[in-house]
């Protein structure tokens, strides 16, 4: 019906018009600050009773719902940034005719172009032909597209330009942002970003993938074995260096051998490992009275049932040192109320009584080691690349380039010059200046509009 | 060591350019002028063989340690790989000596492209404010680089900084050139001085300023986000260990009354500034200047009451648990030798909390603005340009940094990325440096729109600033995350 096709128009051209409109643009890039913002000023991603505890239960209850908790991956800022494309795109697609005329059909038809306002505008009096010959030169001299032409009336004309693809060079910007914008997407939505302890000698197909302040085990499809670690210190003991020489194994088979470190990581499957933790661990050699003996790695506070020897152990303190090792244990078994084992590796390097169920010593003299390893897969990391040279060489191109234009017609004894510049006004007006003055002219000598 | 010497000369020679500057501003003579200019660029020089002079002696460090962890003398290009591989720009000591260099050079050639009269004083102060930081700083010692900076991108990312934040600076002070040259009254000025001051006096003096009374000088922290308790080591006379992790603070009262009222003058001259009218307008500068002058004996009576050796507010109850920590290092032995008598308590509290005292100092050289140009608007105006013109170099000077900022976004990036495993991770540091390119993002597509040019951009200019300061220092005290190392 007539008046509903109407409405739908009038609708449509309304989102067309918002969409275009720069007030627009300048709305959505201030609200992404603002949640930005609120982003870094609220805690994210904590525990809820630390809301509770910092803003009262009824305005944490608030801050949640508006998403404030997990600004960065809530629907605001989604909606936000979606938004933001969308202007994007239709304010590109709304000023790519213009563009085009600037750039192609101008040239062409050898129009000025631009607002009126803008333009220069100086005429020589008294000119020569030969003054129109030393000119049309000047120009050549920086200008490689000239046109040497005869107006409708016959009078000699000249139009040269130049770098008259600098109006596309916002558009590769922006769509460099764009492609910035959707790599992160991909990345939110479909990275994994998670973390992976091997103990030294040991393999782990095991990856602890981070959920928002959680972390959930998954597999992924192969396995990692850590064959050494190396922890490398300062003379002040501070660490210098982690390195884990780490080798891919699949189905039984190795892949692949590299030795990692600190900003130097493994990529395979997808996924790149970073070397970025270590923990140290009690290298302890468990025997029961019995005879039987395990070697068992023990983190500080871990405990571990042990079923060879029918005990568990945990371990209650550590200490490691570049020169010795003391640990205390608890042990708990079938036979026995619990009972503590102390031993350290200088003088006591054995811990626990001839009758007890579980003695213990270090079997070596140096911790255990577990190299900690960060797990990233990022699919949309070669976009964000992308996007990020293209802006560069966007805004290279934006701030340092422009279209220039310059029309001088000789008629009737004068030279009538305009030209125009899309950016920087003045220093063409100093370069269309010296171009004159080169022609040994003198643009005082006539009439100066601006 | 004799970097440290070199750039506390460098920082005198400054003072001694603002110095001509002023000088000039007063008998206008030529040779005055020159001499300012001349000065600056002399420190300027200076200023760079100094950081040259840091490179090489954290190099040498760098090969001590190298030589010791690996028990084997360097030689050739080995040794010469390492002894560059650490420039002066891995903690805040060293970005604020950098920031301070990147300053001068900027405004250097600012006062030589735009010949602006008064730019220099402006600048200068700017630069004397980041110098006199760094110089508050004690973990200003060279200690060998952590694996997370021993990365090639750092010296991309760190030089984008360089270049950009300072070309920022010259950007605003130019807007609010503009600003005053289009007729922003002096009183809008002095609005924001106030605000500005308020903000940092509750901020830095704290709760116990409102509800004590006093004031306590916290020191500051960035770890788990949360405010500094001065944490460090020491043993008392028996040897116990002692640790604590309770606030330093020294409760100076004086002080306290001194920054009450400043709060309340500064807080009424808004009030006032509201209600408009010439009587109005005269209320307000009183009241400002009464709020100027109760800062002043605020700031004061603390210097006063800390260098004779002030209550220190560390009770034995306060005295539990002393935990080491990185970013306190330097100061652990002050603070230790303090506890068991000796170092002069002014530079434990002072030097303890450098950027509480520079923001009130910030807080006070504001008011200064204020009051100087309540004092000389007509003359400050007749020597400025055109606004236009002002406006425009105020936006070429824009439009050179933001490529520049925009590169050290993705250097940071890409730095991050092989580091940590990930470009962005939405940390503060991280999103305030993506809130800095919008703001400068809004004030480029605002220059567009015909209805909004003129006082809208300028505004954002000098508001851009005060966002990169925020994103370069305010992250790294305020808020903590990954990028807290920095502040070591």
């Amino acid at each position: 019906m007539e008046v509903d096709k109407k409405n739908n128009s009038d609708w449509a051209d309304w989102i067309w018009r918002l969409f275009i409109s720069l007030k627009f643009t300048v709305l959505l890039l201030a609200l992404w600050l603002i949640f930005s913002v609120a982003g870094t000023l609220v805690p994210q991603n904590a525990e809820p009773g630390r809301y509770v505890e910092l803003y009262g239960p009824s305005a944490a209850n608030l801050m949640m719902r508006l998403g404030l908790f997990d600004v960065f991956h809530s629907t605001w800022y989604a909606v936000i940034l979606l938004l933001l494309l969308l202007s994007i795109v239709a304010c590109t697609i709304n000023l790519l005719p213009a563009k085009r005329v600037f750039a192609f059909n101008d040239p062409k038809t050898r129009r000025i172009g631009g607002p009126p306002k803008r333009r220069i505008n100086i005429t020589v009096g008294n000119a020569s032909p030969a003054d129109f010959a030393r000119l049309t030169a000047a120009i050549k001299h920086r200008f490689k597209n000239i046109d040497e032409f005869s107006a409708e009336d016959g009078a000699a004309a000249v139009f040269a330009h130049r770098q008259s693809w600098a109006h596309f060079s916002i558009v590769i910007v922006h769509v460099s942002i764009v492609l910035i914008i959707i790599g992160g997407v991909l990345s939110s939505l479909f990275g994994f970003d998670g973390v992976m302890e091997i103990e030294n000698g040991a393999e782990q197909n095991i990856v602890f993938k981070k959920q928002g302040a959680q972390y959930q085990p998954v597999s992924i499809g192969f396995a990692l074995r850590c064959d050494e670690f190396e922890l490398q210190r300062f003379k002040n003991g501070m660490p210098k260096d982690y390195v884990s020489k780490l080798t891919v194994v699949d189905n039984e088979r190795e892949i692949l051998t590299k030795r990692i470190e600190v900003n130097d990581p493994l990529f395979f499957g997808g996924y790149n490992f970073y070397q970025s933790s270590y923990s140290e661990m009690a290298p302890l050699l468990l025997r029961a009275a019995n005879g039987k003996s395990v070697k068992v790695n023990l983190q500080k506070f871990e405990s571990r049932m042990v079923p060879e020897l029918n005990a568990r152990v945990r371990l209650d303190s550590f200490a490691a040192m570049p020169d010795r090792m003391a640990a205390q244990l608890s042990v708990s078994s079938m036979d026995r109320m619990p009972y503590r084992i102390s031993l350290n590796s200088v003088n006591a390097k054995s811990g626990g009584n001839p009758g007890d169920p579980v003695t213990v010593e270090f079997y070596q003299n140096q911790p255990a080691y577990q190299t900690g390893l960060q797990v990233v897969s990022d699919p949309g990391v070669g976009l964000v690349w992308a996007g990020s040279a293209l802006i560069m060489i966007g805004l290279y191109l934006t701030f340092y380039f422009s279209h220039r234009r310059i029309l001088a017609v000789f008629r009737n004894g004068a030279i009538e010059i305009s030209a125009a510049s899309q950016r920087n006004a003045a220093s063409y007006r100093n370069e269309v200046d010296k171009i004159i003055s080169e022609a040994g002219l003198s643009a005082a000598s006539g009439k100066q509009e601006q | 060591m004799l970097n440290n010497t070199l750039f506390l000369i460098t920082f005198y020679i400054y003072t001694l350019a603002l110095v001509f500057s002023i000088l000039f501003i007063v008998n206008k003579k030529k040779w005055v002028e020159v001499s300012s200019f001349t000065i600056f660029a002399l420190g300027f020089l200076l200023h760079t063989a100094a950081l040259f002079v840091r490179w090489g002696e954290a190099g040498s460090v760098e090969v001590a340690a190298f030589q010791e962890a690996e028990g084997r003398i360097l030689q050739g290009w080995e040794w010469f790989s390492v002894y560059i591989s650490h420039p002066p720009w891995s903690n805040m000591y060293e970005s604020l000596v950098c920031f301070g260099w990147g300053m001068v050079l900027v405004s250097l050639y600012g006062i030589r492209r735009f010949r602006i009269p008064v730019l220099p004083i402006f600048s200068i102060a700017v630069t004397l404010l980041i110098m006199g930081s760094a110089s508050l700083l004690i973990t200003k010692g060279i200690t060998p680089l952590v694996p997370a900076l021993q990365s090639k991108w750092i010296h991309l990312h760190v030089t984008m900084a360089t270049i950009s934040y300072p070309a920022f600076g010259l950007a605003a002070i130019l807007a609010v050139f503009y600003l005053l040259k289009v007729g922003v009254r002096p009183q809008t000025f002095g609005v924001v001085a106030a605000v500005v001051a308020i903000l940092i006096v509750m901020a830095v003096g704290g709760k116990a300023l409102l509800t004590g009374g006093e004031y306590r000088l916290p020191l500051l922290s960035n770890h788990a986000g949360e405010m500094f308790r001065a944490t460090y080591e020491a043993s008392d006379a028996n040897g116990a260990l002692l640790v604590s992790d309770a606030a330093l603070a020294w409760p100076i009262k004086g002080a306290g009354a001194f920054f009450w009222l400043s709060l309340l003058s500064a807080m009424a001259a808004i009030a006032f500034f509201a209600l408009r009218g010439d009587k109005n307008n005269r209320i307000f500068r009183g009241l400002m200047l009464a709020a100027f002058a109760a800062l002043t004996a605020g700031i004061g009576a603390i210097i006063a009451a800390v260098a004779t050796g002030g209550e220190l507010a560390l009770k034995e109850a306060d005295i539990q648990s002393l935990i080491a920590s990185n970013h306190m290092a330097g100061g652990k032995s002050l603070v230790a030798n303090y506890i068991l008598g000796g170092t002069s308590p002014f530079v434990l509290s002072i030097k303890g909390a450098p950027f509480e005292f520079m923001l009130l100092i910030t807080a006070w050289v504001a008011f200064v603005f204020y009051l100087a140009l309540e004092w000389k608007t007509d003359w400050l105006v007749s020597q400025l340009p055109d606004a236009d013109k002002l406006d425009n170099m105020s936006y070429k000077t824009i439009l050179f940094a933001f490529p520049f900022l925009t590169l050290l976004i993705i250097t940071g990036a890409v730095w991050a990325y092989y580091a940590w495993g990930r470009y962005w991770g939405w940390d503060p540091k991280e999103t305030w440096s993506l809130v800095t390119w919008l703001i400068y993002s809004i004030y480029l597509h605002v220059r567009i729109s015909h209805g909004w040019q003129g006082r809208i951009p300028a505004v954002l200019a000098a508001l851009g600033f005060a966002i990169v300061i925020f994103t370069y220092l305010g992250v790294n005290i305020l808020l903590s995350g990954l990028h807290s190392y920095g502040s070591g």
